[in-house]
């Protein structure tokens, strides 16, 4: 089936981009790698034509919430394509490694080091975001990029504008909560027969770290702002 | 109110109490779980959860028909803020002019050039 996809737009031309290759599919649609008329390498998020006439005025956050920033930790909204039945933004492509790869198909264990650049420079782009009244709402393994020492965060299909409500910002303190364990586990010795514990008795972590994690998943005492969750990991998880 | 937030929480795969068992497998079922974790965001899990935060920066995000602009190509109308027009792809300009004098500004002006007047 994925092949099948990767075979039907290889090589097809829209407007100034011609298609390379599929890199990725979600609920949206298909991800493909595309080059534009002079060489430069883009990412076109092709939607579902379902997707799309279902939920268009909810689609237009993405377009509008990228077209606000000009960040190099995010992509930037290049372009909309919607021809023969094609519908689809052209983003910037950001070189890297999932989150999600680097763990599961490298194997990859984080140091102390990585886990505190990866961590402080998500927070700092969750930051920017929430600075400007976006919540991105999907931050998870697959949506961060990592590159050397430079972290991205893509996919802005679900961020919206923030309110007190249905779009409230701790949304995404709890993701990153759940996103700094997928990188503190992955140095965690694997057992053969997963015991049920949870992670904070299973990691080997300090007082004040384990309730920086808490506060963070609310459990307990919640965080405000992410300003404090800022002076907080960078103090409590500084070697 | 407070009942509500959680038990429509409760529903959510995260529930802040996962180990090595969920964090270190990541097969299909994982893959599924993502799918379904994605889909069910609107829900918005662990949501004001015990955090009634009624302080927190909520901007003045466009609305539908704030300043809703014409696409000039295709004439459909672009939601406000989109550098693209979402039918035909048309960039939106992004010149500004002072609304005093009609000069044309550079980007990120905060006074115009010709008349002085204050801009934003």
């Amino acid at each position: 089936m994925w092949l099948c996809k990767k075979v039907k737009y290889a090589g097809k031309q829209l407007g100034r981009y011609t298609i390379e290759t599929a890199i990725g599919e979600g609920r949206y649609g298909l991800c493909f790698l595309a080059r534009s008329d002079t060489g430069q390498k883009v990412v076109i998020k092709k939607f579902k034509p379902s997707i799309f006439k279902k939920n268009s005025d909810k689609n237009v956050y993405e377009a509008v919430i990228l077209s606000r920033f000009k960040d190099k930790r995010i992509p930037e909204l290049l372009g909309v394509i919607n021809e023969k039945g094609f519908y689809g933004f052209v983003l910037e492509f950001k070189n890297g490694s999932t989150v999600k790869d680097m763990l599961f198909k490298h194997k990859h264990k984080f140091s102390h080091e990585e886990f505190f650049n990866i961590g402080i420079k998500l927070i700092r782009i969750i930051k920017c975001l929430h600075e400007n009244g976006v919540v991105h709402r999907d931050i998870r393994i697959p949506n961060i990029l990592i590159d050397n020492d430079e972290v991205y965060l893509i996919d802005f299909g679900l961020a919206r504008w923030a309110d007190n409500n249905q779009y409230h910002y701790n949304i995404d303190f709890s993701y990153l909560g759940d996103f700094l364990l997928y990188l503190l586990y992955s140095s965690f010795p694997i057992e053969k027969k997963h015991k049920k514990l949870p992670w904070y008795k299973e990691l080997l972590l300090t007082s004040e770290q384990k309730l920086f994690l808490k506060k963070l998943l609310g459990i307990g005492l919640v965080y405000e702002n992410i300003n404090d969750i800022e002076e907080d990991f960078a103090e409590f998880f500084k070697s | 109110m407070g009942f509500l937030s959680r038990s429509s929480s409760g529903k959510h795969y995260k529930n802040g109490h996962q180990g090595s068992n969920h964090y270190q497998k990541k097969g299909l079922l994982g893959n599924l779980f993502d799918i379904i974790a994605s889909r069910s965001h609107s829900h918005g899990y662990y949501n004001n959860y015990g955090n009634q935060n009624n302080n927190a920066p909520v901007y003045n995000q466009p609305t539908a028909n704030q300043n809703m602009k014409l696409c000039s190509r295709c004439n459909s109308q672009i939601p406000a803020g989109s550098k693209f027009c979402l039918q035909c792809g048309e960039k939106v300009s992004d010149a500004l002019f002072c609304l005093n004098c009609g000069e044309k500004l550079p980007p990120n002006a905060k006074f115009c050039l010709k008349c002085g007047n204050k801009i934003g």
